[in-house]
C-alpha cells in the first residue's frame, strides 16, 4: 500500500531528524487545580517573552517544524496570545491549541480563525457538570468549556474534545462518546494518567483503579483500538524507535527549556535564552542519547505477554525511575489492561474475534473510523 | 493572436500561496497540508522548485527562464509544464492568484 502524505511525511522527519512537531507551553499558569495535572506543583523562572517566543518559531520553521501545538498552563492567559498566533500564521504552521475554554468568547474565535489555527483541543471530562467540576475545582467551568465547544463549532473551528479517565470519570465515557457524536468532534480519550512533568507522583493517586482498568478499555470509544490491537502482530525489539521523541518531536517549556518530549521534565537538552534552538537540537547530547535508544534495547520488555499491548513510554519511565527503559507498574497495569480487554471482547463477540483472526481482515479500526475517536497521527 | 496574448498575460501571472496551507520544505520535497489537517500534498523536486519561486513573488515568466536557465530545458516546454502545475495547484486550493 503506497504511504500516504502524511506517513511520508513522518518517515521523513524521523529519518533526517526533523523536529516536524513541536510542542510549546507558554505558560505554566491556570486557574484550574485539576488533581491529575501533570504541570509540576513548584515552577519558577519567567517566562520567555512574546519576541523569544517568536524567535523560538521562527528557529521551529527554520529546522521543519509543521505540526506546532501551542499549551500550558492555559494558554488564553497569555496576554500576547495574538501575536504569537499572528507569527504563526505567518510562518505556515499547522497550528492546534490546548485549552479548557472558559476564556474563549465571540473575539476570540474571530481572532483563531483569522489565525488559521487548524485545531483547538478542549478538556472536557464529562457532560455532568458536578463530574467535570469535581475534576476541574472550579464552579461554573463545565458551562464555559460547553459554550466555548458551541461557538467554536458554530465558527467552523475544528474541536477536539480530550478527556483523561481518572477515578472520578471512569465509566462515564459512553455518554460522553455519545455527546461528541452527537456534535461530531472527535473526542480523544486515555484512562493513561502520568506523574508531573517534575516527576512528582501524586497524579496517580486519581488514576482509575488497576482492577476497573479493563472495563474503560472495553467502552466503546475504544472499539476500533481494540480490533487494530486483537490483529496486532507481536512486538518486534529491533532497531526502530519507541516513538518520536527528540528525533522528530521537541518540546520547549514556558522557560525555554528544551526536551525531546513535554513529559521529560528534568531532561534539559539546554535553554533557547542561552543557545540558538537550532544548535540544541543538532548537538545536544542529552538529545542524542535518547535518539539513540531503539526497541531492541528494552531488555525487561521483550519476554512480557502483555508486549503487543504496551505503548511503552520514555518518559514515564524517566520520571518514574530516572531511566529511559524501565517499564514501570503503571505501563505495565495499562498494558494487562488492554489484553485482558481484548480477550473479554473477544468471548463476548465472536465475529470480533474471527476478524481480529483474519489474516486479511478489515481496515477499519485501525484508523479510528467510523466511531467518533481519532488516534494521534504518528508523528 | 487571441491565444499568444492569452498566453502572454498568463505568463505574468503572481500566484500566492493560500491562506489555508502550512507548508515545510523536508529532505528537497515540499509537504503541504491544509490547515484543518484534511488534505495533504507531496511535491516532487521540480514542483517544490516551482513553489519557491511563486512564494519568493515571481511571476510565471520569471519561474519559467529560472528553471530553463536551471534544467536547460525548452522555454515552451517548461511553461506548459509550469502553466499545468499552476492550474492544479489552484484547482486543488494550495494556490491563488495574486496581484499582476
Amino acid at each position: 500500500m503506497p504511504m500516504t502524505p502524511l506517513q511520508a511525511i513522518s518517515q521523513k522527519a524521523r529519518a533526517l531528524n526533523v523536529p516536524i512537531s513541536a510542542h510549546i507551553d507558554t505558560t505554566y499558569r491556570c486557574n484550574f487545580i485539576c488533581e491529575h495535572c501533570i504541570l509540576p506543583s513548584q515552577f519558577g523562572g519567567t517566562e520567555l517573552s512574546t519576541v523569544e517566543v517568536v524567535k523560538v518559531l521562527e528557529d521551529l520553521a527554520a529546522l521543519g517544524t509543521l505540526f506546532l501545538t501551542l499549551s500550558g498552563g492555559e494558554v488564553f492567559l497569555r496576554k500576547d496570545l495574538d501575536d504569537i498566533l499572528a507569527a504563526a500564521d505567518r510562518l505556515r504552521f499547522c497550528t492546534k491549541l490546548y485549552t479548557h475554554g472558559n476564556f474563549i468568547d465571540e473575539a476570540r474565535v474571530a481572532m483563531l480563525l483569522a489565525r488559521h489555527v487548524s485545531e483547538v483541543q478542549i478538556s472536557f471530562y464529562s457532560i455532568d457538570p458536578c463530574v467535570h467540576e469535581k475534576i476541574t475545582r472550579v464552579p461554573g467551568s463545565h458551562a464555559k468549556s460547553l459554550h466555548a465547544i458551541d461557538l467554536l463549532v458554530a465558527a467552523g473551528v475544528r474541536v477536539v474534545l480530550a478527556c483523561p479517565v481518572t477515578r472520578y470519570n471512569f465509566g462515564s465515557t459512553k455518554e460522553l462518546t455519545d455527546f461528541a457524536k452527537s456534535r461530531k468532534i472527535p473526542i480523544k480519550i486515555s484512562p493513561q494518567i502520568q506523574p508531573t512533568y517534575s516527576g512528582e507522583l501524586h497524579t496517580l493517586s486519581v488514576a482509575t483503579p488497576s482492577c476497573e482498568l479493563p472495563n474503560v478499555y472495553l467502552e466503546p470509544w475504544n472499539e476500533s483500538t481494540l480490533y487494530a490491537l486483537a490483529k496486532a502482530p507481536a512486538a518486534k525489539f529491533d532497531d526502530s524507535a519507541n516513538c518520536g521523541a527528540a528525533r522528530s518531536t521537541v518540546y520547549i517549556n514556558p522557560i525555554g527549556d528544551v526536551q525531546g518530549c513535554a513529559l521529560m521534565g528534568g531532561l534539559s537538552a539546554g535553554n533557547v535564552r542561552q543557545r540558538p534552538l537550532a544548535d540544541i537540537w543538532r548537538s545536544s547530547d542529552v538529545l542524542k542519547q535518547i535518539r539513540e535508544i531503539a526497541r531492541k534495547d528494552r531488555e525487561d520488555c521483550k519476554r512480557c505477554e502483555n508486549a503487543k499491548y504496551c505503548s511503552f513510554c520514555m518518559a514515564n519511565s524517566w520520571q518514574v525511575t530516572k531511566t529511559l527503559l524501565s517499564p514501570t507498574a503503571s505501563m505495565c497495569e495499562q498494558s494487562n489492561a488492554k489484553r485482558l480487554a481484548v480477550e473479554e471482547h473477544k468471548r463476548r463477540l465472536p465475529i470480533f474475534a474471527a476478524m481480529a483472526d483474519d489474516p486479511v481482515g478489515r481496515q477499519r479500526g485501525e484508523n479510528g473510523e467510523g466511531d467518533g475517536t481519532e488516534p494521534e497521527p504518528d508523528l | 493572436m487571441v491565444g499568444e496574448k492569452t498566453q502572454a498575460s498568463a505568463s505574468r501571472c503572481r500566484y500566492e500561496l493560500s491562506p489555508d496551507i502550512a507548508w515545510r520544505k523536508i529532505g528537497g520535497e515540499a509537504f503541504l497540508i491544509t490547515r484543518d489537517g484534511a488534505l495533504t500534498h507531496r511535491l516532487n523536486g521540480t514542483a517544490t522548485r516551482i513553489l519557491e519561486l511563486v512564494l519568493n513573488d515571481k511571476t510565471t515568466d520569471e519561474i519559467v527562464a529560472t528553471l530553463t536557465a536551471e534544467f536547460s530545458g525548452a522555454p515552451d516546454a517548461i511553461l506548459r509544464d509550469v502553466d499545468d502545475l499552476m492550474t492544479e495547484m489552484v484547482s486543488r486550493g494550495v494556490l491563488v492568484k495574486g496581484g499582476g
